[in-house]
């Protein structure tokens, strides 16, 4: 299967590897870490943030990813440099989710955005709240992957929301790592 | 048979009026948007009745019911139904806006056409001025007096 990897590897880019492949061999086509990574995200942006000594020796297939809670799904890995603050990534992508939202379906439009606005505030609560009124809502899965993602951010990151919390950004010097399209220009 | 009646909806269709809600508050709850929140368990058999007064709301609403239980035949009757209230509405929308505009378009030309036609005969008896003015006050036709006074004064220059 074609994988995309990007962050802290040696060659970012996209490449085929076959699949059932250990995560750390996969790394290493593309060029290796160049940083140990705290959490990679598996699956694209409607796929789920994994700490990194939970997926590396895991071999890359839906079967091995299941109990993590991750799946395949864009075959896209993401690895998340040491220095950079996970949490600011993860709220840029879940406000970029919220933009992209066709809106047909008012859960969609409300609920994403509402995912949002609860991940810059750091309001774990109302995420858990929200969870179940967003996923699953749409006429098509967009909510609920937007769900999945900021879910999984709020897992995995716990430790920074508590630093936030307290007034600290892990990597504020940091340049953004995560990708986002430009379609809000020609919108 | 056992008829299991399930509450559906289409979030797409859905503007979240909250009707639904209104007419089977027993099983749907609306959501802080006010969008409702369907329950995937089968609707009690007491409350079918109550589901099925949706039928009679004539707003275009995304809440489709009892499609698990419905024959495919029953399926189209009912879009074929919804179909029908949608465009019956858009329709007198159309039409209401048809007839407004056409009622606004004949008024601009009938006040057009009175506006030509007074100017004219003020400009055709325009040579004594200064006592016409005095004689359109007391006359009934009062239509646009502004404009009428405007014409004859440079119609008389």
């Amino acid at each position: 299967m074609l994988v995309t990897v990007l962050g802290t590897v040696g060659r970012p880019g996209v490449s085929e590897v076959d699949l059932g492949t250990p995560v750390r061999d996969v790394l290493q086509r593309f060029g290796g870490l160049t940083a140990f990574p705290h959490a990679l995200l598996v699956g694209g942006y409607f796929g789920t943030w994994v700490r990194a000594r939970d997926v590396l020796d895991l071999p890359l297939s839906n079967a091995a990813l299941r109990p993590l809670g991750a799946a395949l799904g864009a075959r896209t890995i993401a690895v998340l440099p040491p220095n950079a603050c996970g949490l600011w990534e993860s709220a840029r992508v879940a406000r970029y989710l919220a933009d992209e939202s066709a809106g047909q379906c008012g859960p969609c439009v409300f609920g994403v955005a509402a995912l949002a606005d609860a991940l810059e505030s750091l309001d774990v609560a109302r995420l858990r709240r929200l969870a179940p009124r967003v996923s699953g809502r749409g006429a098509c899965a967009h909510p609920t992957g937007a769900t999945r993602f900021v879910a999984s951010a709020v897992d995995v990151f716990s430790e920074e929301i508590e630093r936030h919390r307290a007034g600290r950004c892990c990597g504020p010097k940091h340049p953004p790592v995560l990708p986002l399209g430009t379609s809000r220009e020609w919108r | 048979m056992e008829m299991t009646v399930r509450l559906r909806v289409n979030p797409i269709l859905c503007d979240g009026y909250g009707h639904c809600a209104e007419l089977l508050p027993e099983m749907l709850e609306l959501d802080e948007w006010g969008y409702p929140i369907v329950p995937a368990e089968p609707v009690p058999r007491r409350l079918v009745p109550a589901a099925r007064r949706r039928e009679n709301v004539p707003t275009p609403c995304a809440l489709a019911r009892r499609e698990a239980a419905m024959t495919p035949r029953a399926r189209d009757e009912n879009r074929a139904r919804v179909r029908r209230y949608t465009s019956a509405i858009a329709g007198a929308a159309l039409a209401a806006c048809g007839l407004f505009a056409g009622l606004a378009a004949s008024a601009t030309r009938h006040a057009f056409s009175t506006a030509r036609t007074t100017t004219a005969t003020v400009v055709k008896k325009a040579q004594p001025t200064t006592v016409q003015r005095t004689t359109t006050t007391t006359a009934p036709v009062v239509v646009m007096p502004t404009q009428a006074a405007p014409a004859a004064t440079s119609g008389g220059s």
